[in-house]
């Protein structure tokens, strides 16, 4: 009798199963469901019709302030106006409107995540939630039926494990860690499995800067990036979250179906080159080429945090920007704004002439605003760079904060080791 | 739904995204036939065109990897796809397939072993791929039956609807 991975457990629990195998289908009970496209939640509302409740109101969480943070048109302007009014209708309670800022942060922040329960998004990096030692995944053609019968299924899938060890040196930090991963494990690497992220690296890192690794596994292909419980998830979920969580862990003897071992130590700064997040190289390779930026840009699901913003800063402080590069400061939540409006960093940012934006997830779908020109090139925090992503046939590079303060100031990429 | 026969349309490699799909940059529209128009546009414009006359799309690794987007598995079956072969899928892509109503066959080796024009014949219940233009046979695990009964109801939403109409009858029934 062999052990099961914590995903197994998580999904037998909630399908009320004694124990569950990988290849299974579990129906489970959902515990929390992410939604932030307006026009998505109507349409398919009216596809279905006669939808006139949700199984549980309380556990709708509606960002409509993920993709904008303010209507760019008044076609966008009318879908919220008709989201608000069934918003009461519906009785929903957990609505984040224009300006609170990026929703799957949001999620975490708010203590809409509890670790060992089930939850869903309508967006592909709802991986994240397995941050918090939760099953967290996308599920979005199929969220208007889940708001009726509360349940989705899942195929119970394989475990494959990631650990990391030791620490990271001068000018590297979580998202270099999380690129070098990318890189290892590839764009299917972890096809329909959870990735789960382990050792003694992960589990020094704040829960901002794991949300890094967890919302990066659907990069991988994973259906979610779990991270077992730990003192810092308790203390993170003290005086957020509503309600008791047991937390789940991997039994001793359960199987991991791969496993891949990374020494922090060893990491140098890493960059996602086009035409996807897993195409990492080094930036020391990459700066040899000379691409010019036009913008910098710090924001994102996996850079938006006071963390990301400080690091940028400590690269920053006594340097200017190039007169050719632009930078752009998207703060991910209303909370992590008012910590910088705090710490003195918007001033600091203003001063030094980047562009502060209100918080939402930035310019990566061409949602909002900040996109790009047709030959200009992007280096950002964010999560993902196919081409088009922010312009028509943009050049976009993701790397760390460090980094992309880095190049702002030469124009072009640029290690960040140069400047500690 | 036993069996359908028809001709490939269209190749892809390993990894094509739902951005590649469905590009932000082109939506202005959530029609099917608006999306259709733009699908594939970066990689293969003339991808529309091609699979007008309606047949398979067959591709490599990792099909349909990247963002949720609705959008790329509506656009993909406008545009004239009656069935996706690929040697592996991506999760998300694959489960908005089959909730708009179009199938999905896991079939490793198909991407080498087929080429653009290769008529095919696809026996569900039997998980079989016959190739009559080469001659060749190619097996695959069949579709869960759980999903094929709901493309056979034509994808999620009818599924729902039929689903809504026996509880109100069996409501009805049992007032009588």
């Amino acid at each position: 009798m062999t052990g099961h991975t914590a995903t197994e457990k998580i999904l037998a629990l909630r399908s009320g199963r004694k124990e569950v195998f990988p290849g299974d289908v579990a129906t489970c009970d959902v515990d929390g469901i992410f939604v932030h496209s307006p026009w998505f939640f109507l349409d398919n509302w009216k596809l279905i019709g006669g939808v006139n409740r949700c199984f549980d109101p309380d556990k709708l969480i509606l960002g409509l302030g993920h993709h904008v943070c303010l209507p760019a048109s008044n076609q966008y302007a009318n879908d919220l106006a008709e989201v608000r009014k069934a918003v009461k209708k519906f009785g929903f309670r957990h609505v984040y409107d224009m300006g609170t800022g990026n929703g799957h942060i949001i999620m975490l922040e708010k203590g809409h995540v509890r670790p060992g329960h089930v939850y869903v998004g309508a967006d592909s990096h709802s991986t994240i939630y397995g941050a918090a030692g939760a099953f967290g995944t996308a599920l979005s053609y199929e969220v208007p039926e889940i708001l009726l019968s509360g349940k989705a299924w899942f195929k119970v899938p394989q475990t494959v494990r990631v650990t990391v060890e030791s620490k990271t040196g001068k000018g590297v930090c979580a998202r270099d860690v999380a690129q070098y991963v990318l890189s290892q494990v590839g764009a299917d690497g972890a096809l329909w499995r959870t990735i789960d992220f382990s050792g003694a690296y992960i589990h020094a890192l704040s829960m901002y800067q794991r949300m890094i690794f967890s919302l990066l596994a659907v990069e991988m292909g994973a259906v979610t990036g779990f991270i077992e419980p730990d003192d810092i998830t308790r203390s993170f979920m003290q005086n957020r979250v509503r309600g008791p969580y047991d937390c789940i862990y991997n039994d001793p003897d359960c199987t991991f179906e791969r496993e891949w071992s990374v020494d922090a130590g060893a990491v140098e700064p890493m960059i996602a080159c086009p035409p996807r997040p897993t195409e990492t190289r080094r930036v020391a390779e990459v700066e040899a080429q000379n691409i010019r930026v036009h913008q910098a840009y710090i924001g994102g699901c996996t850079g938006s945090s006071l963390e990301d913003f400080r690091m940028a800063a400590d690269i920053l402080r006594g340097r200017s920007l190039h007169p050719d590069t632009r930078l752009l400061i998207v703060p991910g939540t209303a909370d992590i704004l008012r910590e910088m409006q705090r710490e003195g960093l918007i001033s600091f940012f203003t001063d030094l002439g980047a562009i502060i934006s209100p918080p939402y997830c930035g310019p990566c779908q061409m949602c909002c605003y900040g996109n790009l020109g047709d030959d200009e090139v992007m280096i950002g925090t964010n999560p993902r760079n196919q081409p088009g992503r922010a312009g028509k046939n943009s050049g976009i590079y993701l790397a760390s904060p460090l980094t992309v303060a880095a190049s702002a100031i030469c124009g072009k990429i640029t290690d960040p080791r140069r400047f500690l | 739904m036993n069996s359908i026969t028809g001709a490939v349309l269209a190749e892809f490699g390993s990894h094509i995204s739902t951005d590649d799909m469905t590009s932000g940059k082109y939506i202005t529209s959530h029609e099917p036939a608006e999306v259709a128009k733009i699908c594939m546009r970066d990689i293969d414009p003339d991808f529309p065109r091609k699979m007008a006359p309606g047949g398979f799309l067959v591709a490599e690794r990792n099909f349909g990897c990247g963002s949720s987007r609705e959008t790329a598995a509506i656009a993909v079956k406008a545009a004239g796809t009656r069935v996706v072969i690929a040697e592996e899928f991506a999760r998300i892509f694959y489960r908005n397939c089959f909730n708009i109503g179009l199938p999905c066959i896991e079939c490793p080796g198909i991407h080498s072993a087929t080429d653009v024009g290769d008529e095919l014949e696809i026996d569900f219940a039997e998980g079989v791929i016959r190739n009559r233009t080469k001659g060749s046979k190619h097996t695959f695990s069949p579709i869960p039956e759980a999903l094929f009964r709901q493309l056979e109801a034509g994808g999620l939403v009818p599924l729902i609807h039929e689903r809504l109409a026996e509880k109100k009858r069996q409501t009805n029934q049992k007032e009588e």
